[in-house]
């Protein structure tokens, strides 16, 4: 089988074994798992036109974002663990262990250039659920700016009596 | 006496001594749990707001949570906790923490109720099976998934048995993660490596690949730089810091292990 198909397909049980290590359960589980498919299959889909791997691995962590927040939503819970369960395809394990591998064959330029691989997948990721995450707080706060009432910036009237 | 004599009534008492500390057991239970700073903050003050507080002034980092708040009467009380920091994500907790906050927010149960299920959230414990079955599944799939055979994804699978036995047995005796992830990923890494010495053709580099993928702290370096990048400036420092060390101490303890192999073999 060809590469890039076994490793879509081993995609999901990778994240179904996190999943299950968050000790999620039920429906939860499974379509937190198939985070990892859609994630792994976004970044082998646009590398295919995109150059190099921060580009790729961006919009691939803006897809499993994306697919978090419903979820999070599907499951009123936070949306953190959905995605970092549908990520975990494009955490850079193979490039960290290269990186060290070169630091013990004492390979520096070769440490370097792998080191520097390994970051640029640490800090797409990141960016990508950041900007997720940054167009929801917007939309969260225009929402909880249309439910307050007027005057009111932080210190409300309770909205009921202490208990 | 009126609340606006500046006298606590009854009901402030209860919110002061029963309400607030609960609140402070349920954000740092939440911590544990895997919730980012930012929900804990935003969920603690519309609980504080649902059991009528005036004002609420939540400031949660990783390891500490300081909450004022301000009662009908203008009195403000402060309390603060440290947050114990090792502690396993664990989804269904977080997830039965949301939904018992997102109910009192709705309708507030009373003080002890609420402390009473919080308690049953906080004590359940999660599953063994459900721990090993999980890092022993995402390591033999890491294995395939870089380029293993199925004989590398059983030897992965193996390991993983010990991967996970290490963090339910070794890591609540290790005083930190730094201390724990290098001497797993040391003990794991030589257990890798003299299999690849002892059958031929066992890929040890997928293997060790797939336990990278089950200790690297992936959760903590995306919340941190995601809250860099929010405006939790504090706690992103803390976090990367913390988990970029981890990280070196995972590397550290399989670069000894194969400096190890290498020179026995």
């Amino acid at each position: 089988m060809d590469l890039q198909m076994l490793q879509l397909l081993m995609a999901v049980p990778a994240s179904l074994g996190f999943a299950l290590f968050f000790n999620m359960r039920g429906a939860a589980m499974v379509l937190a798992a198939l985070g990892g498919f859609i994630s792994w299959g976004v970044f082998l889909l646009v590398g295919h036109w995109l150059p190099g791997v921060a580009a790729p691995c961006f919009i691939a962590s803006v897809a499993a974002a994306l697919y978090a927040e419903l979820l999070a939503v599907r499951f009123r819970a936070p949306s953190s663990i959905f995605f970092i369960v549908g990520v975990i395809p494009l955490i850079p394990g193979r490039y960290l262990f290269d990186t060290m591998q070169a630091a013990v064959a004492a390979d520096w330029a070769q440490f370097w250039d792998l080191a520097s691989v390994t970051g640029q997948y640490a800090l797409a990721i990141a960016l990508g659920i950041s900007a997720v995450w940054a167009v929801r707080e917007v939309v969260r706060s225009l929402r909880e700016k249309k439910g307050r009432p007027e005057g009111c910036d932080g210190e409300c009237p309770p909205t009921s009596e202490p208990r | 006496m009126s609340p606006a004599d500046g006298c606590e009534t009854t009901g402030e008492e209860v919110l002061r001594r029963s309400v607030l500390p609960c609140l402070l057991d349920i954000g740092a239970a939440m911590l544990g749990a895997g919730a980012d700073v930012r929900h804990v903050e935003r969920m603690l003050d519309k609980l504080g707001r649902a059991y009528g507080a005036r004002r609420m002034d939540v400031f949660v980092i990783t390891t500490l949570m300081v909450v004022t708040i301000t009662l009908p009467s203008e009195r403000e009380h402060t309390l603060s906790r440290r947050v114990d920091s090792i502690a396993a994500t664990d989804y269904t907790k977080l997830q039965a923490l949301d939904r018992l906050c997102s109910g009192c927010c709705r309708e507030p149960l009373p003080a002890d109720e609420l402390h009473r299920r919080f308690r049953t959230i906080a004590d359940g414990r999660q599953g063994d099976g459900r721990l090993f079955a999980g890092g022993v599944l995402a390591i033999a799939a890491f294995a395939v998934f870089f380029g293993g055979s199925w004989v590398d994804a059983l030897a992965a699978a193996l390991v993983g048995v010990f991967v996970c036995y290490t963090m339910k047995c070794w890591r609540p005796f290790f005083p930190n993660y730094l201390i724990y992830n290098f001497t797993a990923a040391l003990a794991s890494g030589l257990i890798i490596g003299a299999a690849g010495l002892l059958v031929p053709g066992l890929q040890s580099s997928v293997i060790i690949i797939g336990v990278i993928m089950i200790l690297i702290p992936g959760i903590p370096i995306t919340n941190a730089i995601r809250d860099l990048i929010a405006g939790d400036t504090l706690t992103g420092i803390m976090r990367l810091v913390e988990s970029l060390l981890w990280a070196l101490a995972l590397a550290l303890g399989f670069v000894v292990a194969l400096m190890v192999v290498g020179w026995v073999g």
